[in-house]
């Protein structure tokens, strides 16, 4: 893993959706966490496509589990936090404290 | 409803078409899994939208997906390839062998998708050449281009725009090149007029003058002789030319030889040192509308040779360096900042670095559009052809029935056979590839002799890029045009019995795609017309702009007094006022008289002035044209208050006074009277005497300028004769009362000035007659389209109709009935074709003037147009049903 690769905002999303869904994290549950916590509604694919990136990247792995009838008796795969994974949203969070430190944001800030 | 109704399954087989297979079974069954949530909470039509939705929304990131995928290493086995093994070879030399049988066919359908390549990979072929060719020189990444800020710029609005782009002075070029340690390695260039004479008739043309470092910082290796030497620029410039390789072409002949010979410019001769290779290309930025002293330079020479060329204060160069390496912008930035403007207070220094890929979108960013724009238009006349061919062929093939249906008897499978066809289709796109092809071959060059000079358009070829997209084009064009028979043959060719097929009975499926078809080519047309209509109107309407003066017999005429000959400005001041008098005195030349900047000629120039009891936080600007006696007479501009000027205001040492235009007049003097009103300009106060009205300056679209007419009795940039018959008539004794002054003068340009006004708008004209030839085209291949369809189905159902017509059914009454069947499907069409043409109009809104993109003239136009061509390519062939003989029709069976 290179040391600086900083987090895009979306794979922040989704990695933490995933630490909130424990071993419940499969596309469609995402997919659907996301949509009720931010209001935004995600196309499956852009879901799959970050999942798919943040895997390459090793910060999630992934497993297949076996088919279910309400499913058209297609598999499942789940999805799970690496360490690498871990690393990378304690950072952002970090990052995130240290730009905000001491800040007060009210109406003055702007013009 | 069915309670246990599925995911659309359209939706999910657009779904699989997208998605990786390692994602495939995940995804869909997570969809699935949502819709029948859904279905459960709310509804079944809910849930279908929703999944729809989904699948729509997630497009994109799938194929962006699969790429991903595709590009790795993948970790599973590849469990099954695709053996391009003796089974291909067997149906090309099939499909080859059937071709050739029907000869008329072939011939028809290979002509017309060549047609379509053709127009396709002409215009793709410059689109490579100008948008997609990587530049031509060496590691183009380090190059940068350097110029000048001139902040103080910003705060006026006529300077505003090009406060970031100011050409160096040759002083600050050298402070720069002898400081700085950014780069390998830094040159100048620009860019002149100059007089070529020796090679014919004497022309001005655009003449570079570079630093001697030009072309190694380019790393441009020369096709013939050496570069500039280094001590043969600046104060003891050698008199060495590099010429570009067009010239070579085209002045010399390509003689190999021509290093030994000189080339005279301004009546000096310079050694030739030098051919550029073809490929190369540089020309200043943006400047001037006038390409014979802005176009791509013919020869270049050193810096140092044209007179005023080292002087402070004359920007005339771009700069332009290789970084060194590890040194990046930014760091450049502030040490040419520093260097290129030294003169300056350091906090107004400036200076501005452009990387190569930049210049060139600069250079080309107003051709972008309308060449893609064009390309799109080919794309959907190829798509038009194609739907010709692919009616023609499913005609073929429920003609060779008996052929499949035998075929399948004896234990071929449908996809066999439907691959059999498929294969049939691919060739006959290619060989419309190779007929393209050799279209291309006589049309661009042809194309790009009609169209304008732009940038970059120096080196468009046929190279392997042209070629592959020539040939992809035809293959999926074949795949195309092929689905349609052979998706018709695996539905319906095969439950039918032999004895059917062969007599040929009307067959509801069969006929339906066709109607389907000929609705799509009409909706395409119905686009291409509407855009070609567009821009045709636009057209019309910028040429129905008032210019503000009479265009009609009126000529501008060019000399160019040589210092060598005509010395001092005196001499040459009177040797002009004599050809002005010379020309005047011709007859059939009504007046004559002269400017530095006349109407769509693009000279003229722009400067500050100050106006008296004016307080403005800007300095004003205002164009400045310098006028001989009757300027305003000879070119008709009405006077709108005060006087015009008079022959003494011409003669007067000092104190003359000035006519200003209306835009002028209302900027500078909103409140009361601009007459009586003082300006200085540089040299001491001057009165406003008249006002005059507006004149479009730079085109016919272009906005007015505010202009100040200033009286003069010297030498200006152009001559104007007002003539009482078509100035044309009279070049050769125009011609002749130059040179009753003396012979030697040369004459650069005699054009009228309507030919002037013209060219300002040749880009636009281009474009138009590009997309209303595509959209004709288009026309004509959608009547063929529509003629074919109905004559097919008339003599399909020539049994049938004879069987009508033994009834008692009129002639007449079975005619309507035939055409009503391709004009149903024409209007649905047409129907179909309007919204698309609306929303593909968005496009065009840049390039429309003085019409709406919702015009309803041009949109009603293209309706009855097609409408009327609808009807008559039915009418036509349905005509024969009205003649049929009964008896004969029945007494075949």
């Amino acid at each position: 893993m290179k040391p600086r690769e900083y987090l895009g905002e979306f794979e922040q999303v989704v990695l933490l959706t995933l630490v909130r869904l424990k071993d419940q994290a499969y596309g469609m549950a995402i997919r659907q966490e996301i949509a009720d916590r931010t209001g935004r509604d995600v196309g499956i694919g852009s879901i799959y496509s970050a999942l798919d990136r943040l895997e390459a990247k090793g910060y999630i792995s992934s497993r297949l589990a076996d088919p279910t009838p309400e499913r058209g008796g297609r598999a499942k795969r789940y999805y799970a936090l690496e360490r690498a994974g871990f690393l990378a949203i304690k950072r952002a969070e970090e990052m995130h404290a240290r730009l905000w430190d001491g800040l007060v944001l009210d109406e003055g800030a702007c013009r | 409803m069915n309670r246990w109704a599925e995911p659309p399954r359209f939706a999910e087989f657009v779904l699989k078409l997208t998605l990786p297979s390692r994602y495939r079974e995940q995804q869909i069954g997570d969809l699935a899994e949502a819709f029948f949530t859904l279905r459960e909470r709310s509804s079944l039509s809910e849930a279908r939208r929703w999944f729809w939705r989904q699948v729509l929304k997630s497009i994109l990131p799938n194929l962006k997906l699969s790429l991903r995928r595709d590009a790795r290493p993948q970790r599973q086995s590849p469990t099954k390839t695709f053996v391009l093994g003796g089974a291909l070879v067997e149906d090309l030399r099939f499909a080859s062998r059937t071709l050739r049988r029907r000869p008329l066919f072939t011939a028809v359908a290979v002509l017309t998708v060549g047609l379509g390549i053709g127009g396709t990979t002409a215009i793709f072929s410059v689109v490579e050449g100008v948008l997609l060719r990587p530049l031509p020189y060496a590691q183009p990444t380090d190059l940068v281009t350097v110029l000048e800020t001139f902040p103080e710029w910003r705060t006026d609005a006529s300077l505003a725009q090009g406060w970031d782009r100011v050409t160096l002075d040759y002083p600050n070029f050298e402070r720069w090149r002898l400081n700085q340690s950014s780069f390998q390695d830094v040159a100048a260039f620009g860019s002149t007029p100059m007089v070529l004479t020796g090679l014919g008739e004497p022309e001005l043309i655009p003449v570079g003058t570079a630093s001697t470092s030009l072309l190694n910082v380019l790393g441009v290796r020369l096709h013939l002789g050496r570069p500039f030497l280094p001590n043969e620029d600046g104060r003891e410039a050698s008199a060495v030319a590099i010429i570009s390789h067009e010239c070579w072409q085209n002045r010399f002949a390509e003689d190999p030889g021509v290093l030994e010979k000189t080339i005279t410019l301004d009546g000096r001769n310079f050694q030739i040192v030098g051919v550029l290779p073809r490929s190369f290309y540089l020309r200043r930025l943006g400047y001037g509308a006038d390409p014979n002293a802005s176009g791509m330079p013919l020869v270049w020479i050193p810096i140092g040779i044209v007179d005023g060329s080292l002087r402070a204060g004359n920007h005339l160069y771009d700069g332009i360096a290789r970084l060194e390496s590890g040194v990046s912008i930014a760091q450049a930035l502030t040490q040419t900042a520093r260097l290129v403007r030294g003169d300056l207070d350091p906090s107004e220094r400036g200076a501005r670095l452009i990387s190569a890929d930049e210049r060139r979108d600069m250079e080309i960013g107003p051709f972008r559009a309308p060449l893609l724009l064009l390309l799109g238009a080919s794309l959907v006349l190829l798509l038009i052809a194609s739907g010709n061919v692919a009616m023609l062929s499913l005609a073929e093939v429920s003609g060779r029935r008996v052929e499949m249906l035998t075929r399948t008897a004896l234990g071929a499978r449908p996809s066999r056979l439907a691959r059999q066809l498929l294969t049939e289709s691919v060739l006959l796109g290619v060989l419309g590839s190779a007929v393209g092809i050799l279209l291309t071959l006589a049309v661009s060059r042809l194309l790009l002799s009609m169209a304008p000079p732009f940038p970059w358009s120096h080196d468009v070829r046929l190279n392997g890029l042209v070629l592959s997209f020539a040939i992809t084009a035809g293959v999926v064009t074949g795949l195309l045009f092929g689905l349609a028979p052979s998706f018709g043959l695996s539905r319906h060719g095969l439950q039918e019995r032999p004895s059917r097929a062969a007599t040929g009975t009307g067959r509801p499926g069969q006929d339906r795609l066709q109607r389907l078809m000929v609705s799509l080519e009409i909706a395409l047309t119905v686009v291409l017309l509407v855009c070609g209509g567009l821009l045709g109107r636009s057209m019309v309407s910028l040429f129905a702009v008032d210019p503000g003066f009479r265009l009609d017999n009126l000529a501008e005429v060019r000399v160019r007094l040589s210092r060598d000959r005509f010395g001092d400005a005196e001499t040459r001041n009177s040797a002009f006022l004599e050809i002005q008098d010379a020309i005047a005195a011709v007859p059939g030349v009504s007046r004559a008289s002269g400017t530095s900047g006349l109407p769509f000629s693009g000279s003229g120039w722009m400067s500050d002035l100050e106006v008296e009891g004016r307080e403005a936080e800007t300095v004003p600007h205002a164009h400045f044209r310098l006028v001989l006696p009757g300027f305003f007479d000879v070119l008709g501009i009405p006077l709108v208050s005060g006087r015009v000027l008079v022959d003494a205001d011409h003669s007067a040492e000092t104190g003359w006074p000035v006519v200003i235009s209306e835009t002028m007049a209302r900027q500078f003097w909103p409140r009361g009277s601009a007459v009586g009103g003082r300006v200085r300009l540089g040299d001491g106060w001057h009165v406003v005497v008249g006002i005059v009205g507006d004149v479009r300056h730079e085109s016919l679209n272009s906005e007015y300028l505010p202009t100040i007419y200033v009286p003069v009795r010297s030498a200006t940039a152009s001559l104007v004769v007002r003539t009482a018959v078509d100035p044309q008539h009279l070049y050769a004794q125009i011609r002749e009362a130059v040179w009753s002054v003396d012979p030697s003068i040369p004459i650069l340009n005699m054009r009228t000035v309507r030919s002037l006004m013209s060219e300002t708008a040749a880009h636009e004209r281009f474009r138009t007659v590009l997309l209303v030839t595509f959209a004709m085209v288009a026309v004509l291949l959608g009547t063929v389209g529509v003629f074919g369809v109905t004559a097919r189905s008339v003599s399909r159902r020539t049994r049938e109709l004879g069987i009508r017509l033994a009834l008692g059914a009129q002639g007449a009454r079975l005619t309507r009935m035939v055409v009503r069947r391709t004009l149903s499907a024409g209007i649905v069409g047409i129907g179909l074709g309007l919204p698309v043409a609306l929303v593909t109009s968005t496009l065009l809104t840049p390039f429309l003037f003085g019409v709406e993109r919702w015009d309803p003239l041009t949109y009603g136009a293209v309706v009855l147009l097609m409408l009327g061509v609808c009807w008559l390519a039915s009418y036509l062939p349905a005509r024969r049903t009205s003649t049929l003989d009964p008896a004969k029709v029945l007494r075949v069976e």
